[in-house]
């Protein structure tokens, strides 16, 4: 999904809605070209790249 | 006789083709499968009915989106997407999604099942709309009636839904673009 945000879908804003299997809670996460905007709630912990 | 041989075998070969959508749905229904099996794969779409249904421009409807989910459960020939991730994930929205861990979860981990009340809160809806969840879940054939498990009375269909993590079925990565476009990813 995150190579998706930064890649093919790079010209775009994205709003991510997902959520942890192992819970209900919502998490919604928003990209703009590529770029980490904000997330919600504010204690979401995004993992971005590796290697 | 060659000729009626001939003319079985083109037939069956158009039966057998793998993104046909075949009848037993109404037109705006088709109109919404159609959509689907488009959409399926590009960007590793696993979009669902519900967003096919808006993007197609229909009213929604838990009555349409079961019709139509309905069908897709009876026919994985119609895609790949079908086959490798399961209709579950394409047929059910990301409250029933929600609801479904909150009941199946409660389940693997011996815990108390969830009353309605308790899905209102954990999933932030309101209460009739936990209903309408666990109802549609019941209708799939994902939770079945079990007025002694406690709670809402609801227990796993089967086994696969008490440990459902290795399969996407109650997972989502809905996705909205600024272009406009929703889809769902795996």
């Amino acid at each position: 999904m995150l190579s998706l945000v930064s890649d093919k879908l790079s010209s775009e804003k994205v709003t991510v809605e997902d959520s942890s299997p192992d819970g209900t809670a919502r998490i919604r996460v928003v990209f703009d070209k590529g770029q980490f905007v904000e997330a919600d709630p504010p204690g979401t912990i995004v993992f971005i790249g590796g290697g | 006789m060659t000729m009626q041989i001939l003319f079985a075998g083109l037939l069956f070969m158009a039966q057998a083709k793998p993104n046909a959508v075949p009848t037993g749905l109404n037109a705006n229904e088709r109109k919404v499968l159609e959509y689907l099996l488009k959409d399926w794969g590009e960007e590793y779409s696993v979009t669902g009915v519900d967003i096919a249904m808006q993007a197609s421009g229909m009213e929604p409807s838990d009555v349409t989106r079961f019709r139509i989910g309905d069908y897709i459960k009876k026919h994985p020939e119609l895609h790949e997407v079908v086959r490798q991730w399961g209709w579950q994930t394409l047929v059910l929205n990301v409250n029933e999604k929600l609801i479904a861990r909150a009941i199946v979860n409660a389940e693997r981990d011996k815990q108390s099942p969830p009353s309605m009340a308790d899905l209102s809160r954990l999933v932030g809806v309101p209460e009739n709309e936990a209903r309408s969840a666990v109802g549609m879940l019941d209708r799939f054939g994902i939770l079945k009636r079990n007025k002694s498990a406690g709670g809402v009375g609801y227990v796993a269909a089967e086994p696969r839904y008490v440990n459902w993590t290795p399969w996407l079925d109650f997972q989502f990565h809905r996705m909205t673009l600024s272009s406009g476009r929703i889809l769902n990813t795996n």
